[in-house]
């Protein structure tokens, strides 16, 4: 295999990567934060792409677009934080049921105000172009999300390191009982995490939207890949998340050329292995009590 | 105590909705469902008439319903045109659903064997339900129509004396304007295709006939259904150099790569042949992907012949839109190939009937004249190549061929 095709199908991993990541870590920051495993996580993923195309649709451009659809579905997420999640923080079992519930019911409503058909969104305007690599013609749009994935990581490595609110969260990671008692007014806090991390996926999924395109059942698939991840990452971290999602990205890609039948067998073993050899996944600090 | 009554209550409930649910074919086609043993019948013409029990037996609800909803609206078009009747014979539709579930299939075809009593069965939507019905129609002698599977099975190894098909053959999706490919696109053709026995089928098919025509295939690459990135195929595509591309692909697979396609350059140097079909330009992007590329096709709305002028005028009448391709066409036609069964065979005994379908009759159907072949038992029909041509966002047919008599070989070629 040549350089050039080498080099084309990393980008493509890494490409596919990103866009896992930016759903994945908004999944892990909110189970390490909250200790819920949100399965409508995919629904946030779904609404994010369909709501955009929506938009975009009456004529609105694309990224006003998707900030729109980025605050349509933090509202959701919000809305669901409050009304639902509310009384089931600690209860693990009902959470799942619950969110899946609500990822159930999302499908069927995308099936109904979108219909079935397969969907699609254009490529923003500027970005709209391809770059010669070699024999082929490689389409800026992809380098464009692997440049905004790692601008999300290093935005979120800052907000951690850096600012008081990435202090709370560190804090409420680790004691969330002792971060209530220090005055810190938890309620909003998680509200707001819970909403960051909705958002976050919303914009994974409208960004998804020229690559993937949309159809029914997309909200169930990503839900998958983004629970392997962050399992393989280790839950709560999203560092971890940061470089699972890059890992299965490149996995799925490759695997997808080389061994067809086997690619998402190979994501579960290497998952399997990451869990026989680390439990707590690649970066994670270890199962709480 | 009461507790126990409320369950009760609430068990007995559920069985019913359930086989409420179970038995009417659900779906937006006309009025078919909860006709389950009501057909529609008409003012007779013969004295006496004698009414004749069809089983319909479809997908009507899940992902695969708009192949039996198609069925089914062409399939009563043409019954609700002769009033449900012909000559003294009064037709009574029994309609089933499978789902496109196997284990459900073969319910429904006992109860509509075994208690409905029916003299023939038409329908079968899914080569998967096909295979697991077949031994069965074939140990129990029950005549039946495949207005859709295209499995290529039934046609050699699995044939049987009572199991003919009005709709089409894989080999013959498969196979369809290979003969005009090579001729005026190219010899050097690359596949892609997503992995499916139909794929399977319909692939090996086209390799076949496109280099019994003549042509090369230098490679096919089977893709996993559910590929997101195709840029490593087209990279090879390019490295191969081919003069032609040929995009098995389906759904969300085959308008991924027919956009990515054109992404990465490549729809500029290289003609393009895909599955898709014009319903599925549904935003502006894929009228643009699809834009200039090749398909062939055994039914297009737009075809210029007498049949398909009426089909399409009664069709619009009826259900105030147009027909959308094959599946009502297959309908209709299977509602003419029962007609002329019930008016020609002797008895309705099943071998009666079977020395009609047997016949080589042929019947004037909106995608040209059909016969069914009396070797494979599918139909012998005629194939157009076409072009899609963007017209505002909307895509049109260019007509560049039509290919007659179109079938399929009587024996499975050796691989």
């Amino acid at each position: 295999m040549e350089i050039s095709t080498l080099m084309l199908q990393i980008l493509a991993g890494l490409s596919y990567g990103m866009l896992l990541f930016m759903i994945a870590c908004g999944m892990t920051i909110i189970y390490g934060l909250m200790h819920v495993m949100n399965m409508a996580h995919g629904s946030f993923f779904a609404l994010g792409a369909y709501v955009t195309y929506s938009m975009v649709h009456a004529k609105l451009g694309f990224w006003p677009s998707l900030l729109i659809a980025a605050a349509v579905v933090a509202l959701l997420g919000v809305v669901i934080e409050r009304l639902l999640l509310n009384n089931m923080y600690g209860k693990m079992n009902e959470q799942v049921l619950i969110t899946f519930g609500i990822l159930y019911v999302v499908q069927d409503l995308i099936k109904w105000i979108w219909g079935t058909d397969i969907l699609t969104i254009g490529v923003p305007k500027i970005l709209n172009f391809s770059i010669a690599m070699g024999d082929i013609m490689f389409p800026a749009y992809r380098l464009f999300v692997i440049a905004f994935g790692i601008l999300v990581a290093v935005a979120l490595w800052y907000m951690e390191a850096k600012t008081q609110t990435g202090a709370i969260i560190r804090a409420g990671v680790d004691d969330r009982e002792m971060l209530g008692a220090l005055g810190v007014n938890v309620k909003l806090v998680f509200a707001c995490v819970f909403m960051f991390g909705a958002a976050l996926a919303a914009i994974g999924g409208a960004m998804a939207g020229p690559i993937l395109g949309l159809y029914n059942g997309m909200d169930m698939e990503i839900l998958t890949l983004s629970l392997v991840i962050v399992v393989i990452g280790g839950l709560g971290t999203w560092k971890g998340t940061f470089v699972s999602a890059l890992i299965v990205g490149m996995i799925e890609t490759f695997g997808q050329v080389y061994f067809p039948n086997f690619s998402m067998a190979i994501v579960f073993v290497f998952m399997v292995i990451v869990l026989i050899v680390k439990p707590s996944g690649l970066f994670g600090k270890g199962v709480t009590a | 105590m009461k507790k126990q009554v409320i369950a009760i209550i609430l068990l007995v409930l559920m069985l019913i909705v359930s086989a409420c649910g179970n038995s009417s074919g659900s779906g937006s086609s006309g009025g078919s469902s909860g006709a389950a043993s009501g057909g529609k019948s008409g003012s007779g013409s013969g004295a006496n008439p004698e009414t004749v029990k069809i089983g319909v037996l479809m997908t009507l609800t899940g992902p695969a319903a708009a192949i039996g909803e198609g069925n089914m609206r062409g399939l009563e078009l043409f019954l609700e045109k002769h009033n449900y009747q012909f000559g003294n014979k009064k037709v009574e539709l029994v309609v089933e659903d499978d789902t496109n579930n196997p284990q459900i299939a073969l319910r429904k075809y006992r109860k509509l064997v075994d208690s409905d009593k029916v003299s023939m069965i038409v329908g079968i939507s899914t080569s998967t339900i096909l295979y697991a019905l077949r031994d069965q129609i074939d140990s129990d002698k029950v005549v039946t129509l495949i207005s859709n599977a295209g499995a290529n099975g039934v046609s050699w190894s699995q044939k049987s004396d009572y199991i003919y098909r009005i709709s089409f053959s894989n080999y013959q999706i498969g196979a369809n304007g290979a003969q005009y490919y090579v001729d005026n696109l190219g010899k050097r053709i690359y596949i892609v295709a997503t992995e499916s026995p139909t794929g399977k089928e319909q692939v090996d098919s086209f390799v076949d006939a496109f280099t019994k025509a003549g042509g090369e295939v230098l490679k096919v690459d089977w893709v996993k259904s559910g590929t997101t990135d195709f840029a490593t195929y087209m990279v090879d595509i390019s490295k191969a150099n081919p003069d032609v591309v040929y995009s098995f692909n389906t759904s969300t697979e085959g308008i991924r790569f027919a956009i990515q396609f054109q992404e990465f350059g490549l729809k500029d140097k290289i003609p393009l042949i895909t599955q898709l079909s014009s319903d599925m330009a549904v935003t502006p992007e894929i009228v643009d992907a699809m834009d200039g590329t090749y398909g062939a096709w055994v039914y297009a709305p737009s075809l210029d012949n007498e049949a398909n002028k009426r089909f399409v005028e009664e069709y619009r009448t009826k259900y105030n839109s147009d027909p959308t391709g094959g599946y009502e066409v297959y309908g209709y036609d299977a509602g003419q190939v029962i007609k002329h069964v019930l008016e020609n065979a002797p008895s309705l005994k099943p071998e009666d009937m079977v020395s009609v379908l047997k016949s080589g009759f042929e019947i004037d159907s909106p995608r040209g004249p059909v016969v069914i072949d009396p070797v494979t038992h599918n139909p012998v029909n005629n194939s157009y190549i076409q072009r899609f041509v963007k017209n505002g966002d909307k895509l049109d047919f260019e007509f560049l061929a039509v290919l007659e008599k179109q079938s399929m070989p009587a024996e499975e070629p050796a691989q």
